[in-house]
């Protein structure tokens, strides 16, 4: 019974947090939702609840972990940032000194259209503050692949922010 | 810092304003109470296992010698399967059945090595083939402990 409330009063608390935190990695509602699910799932079966320091971050890591793995999932490989960073070329989409006035409509919408690889880039180091050494190491690639990743994620995400301006001026 | 490291950093929890989908909170809980059945389901193979390798010894099957030279032996494998499972269960619950499984075909024996061990050899010969054989074993079930001992370390 204890271990029941326990579950409900971390998830009354975090639920939201993980999953638009995870819906912004993953891109899709049934997939976030799963994982939030498996991220207090995995608190709930903890048995060293007591040891971990800071139960935000631990929740947050885990989730984080929980929506790479799906999409590893779905690509079917593992190292999948490093197969696309080879086998998308890169390109100039435009001048980030030329960027649209940001809203946040707007950014989650253009988020939510970016490959799979941009976006997961883009949100650990955008929304999750995480620098490239540190998603190199989560997500098994090399740093310089994330930080090409982020670049050229960076510029389509640009191009579409402005491209969403001048369709509506 | 860019323009959009900023925006994206000053208006930080609107972003996370979706609401969870409805419903979500009763759906987890139906999966507590399930993982829960689970667990407890998938403790009896492993139980039941141990249970076997101690009846066999109790009622004597082999020569007092042998017999305690491969008790301890099957002693250490039953006791790492219940370790490994233990600290499975309790902090990745989600490999549990990966890890039964790989644990199964780890020690899973259709007839049992040292019952096809011919009578005439040398009981020194004996006791070394027992020990690499069983020995393998027990090195790959440390090598599944160490894996996840190394992981809960590495995310608290």
């Amino acid at each position: 019974m204890e271990e029941t409330m326990d579950i409900r009063q971390v998830y009354d608390r975090h639920s939201r947090r993980l999953y638009n935190m995870s819906l912004r990695i993953v891109g899709d509602p049934s997939d976030a939702e799963e994982v939030m699910h498996d991220t207090l799932l995995k608190y709930h079966d903890f048995a060293r609840k007591k040891e971990l320091r800071e139960l935000s971050g631990w929740l947050s890591s885990v989730c984080i972990r929980k929506s790479i793995d799906k999409l590893r999932e779905r690509h079917r490989y593992r190292n999948f940032l490093e197969r696309c960073a080879r086998e998308e070329p890169p390109e100039t989409i435009c001048d980030s000194a030329e960027e649209a006035e940001y809203d946040i409509g707007r950014i989650k919408e253009a988020m939510a259209s970016l490959p799979d690889h941009y976006r997961l880039v883009l949100s650990l180091h955008l929304f999750e503050g995480y620098d490239y050494e540190e998603i190199a190491q989560i997500t098994s690639a090399k740093e310089s692949t994330i930080r090409t990743l982020y670049m050229r994620g960076r510029q389509k995400l640009a191009a579409m922010l402005k491209k969403t301006d001048n369709g509506q001026s | 810092m860019d323009n959009l490291e900023k925006y994206v950093k000053d208006n930080r929890e609107a972003f996370d304003m979706v609401p969870v989908p409805e419903g979500s909170l009763d759906r987890l809980m139906a999966k507590t109470r399930k993982r829960t059945i689970q667990i407890r389901l998938r403790w009896i193979l492993p139980a039941a296992a141990a249970a076997a390798v101690l009846v066999l010894f109790v009622t004597g099957y082999y020569n007092n010698d042998e017999k305690l030279h491969l008790n301890r032996i099957l002693e250490g494998i039953a006791r790492s399967e219940v370790e490994i499972m233990s600290l499975v269960e309790n902090s990745y619950p989600q490999d549990l059945e990966a890890v039964g499984n790989t644990i199964r075909s780890i020690t899973a024996e259709a007839i049992p090595m040292y019952s096809l061990l011919p009578d005439e050899l040398a009981p020194k010969e004996r006791r070394k083939i027992l020990d690499e054989y069983y020995g393998a074993k027990l090195q790959a079930l440390g090598r599944v402990k160490e894996y996840y001992a190394h992981e809960m370390n590495n995310e608290l």
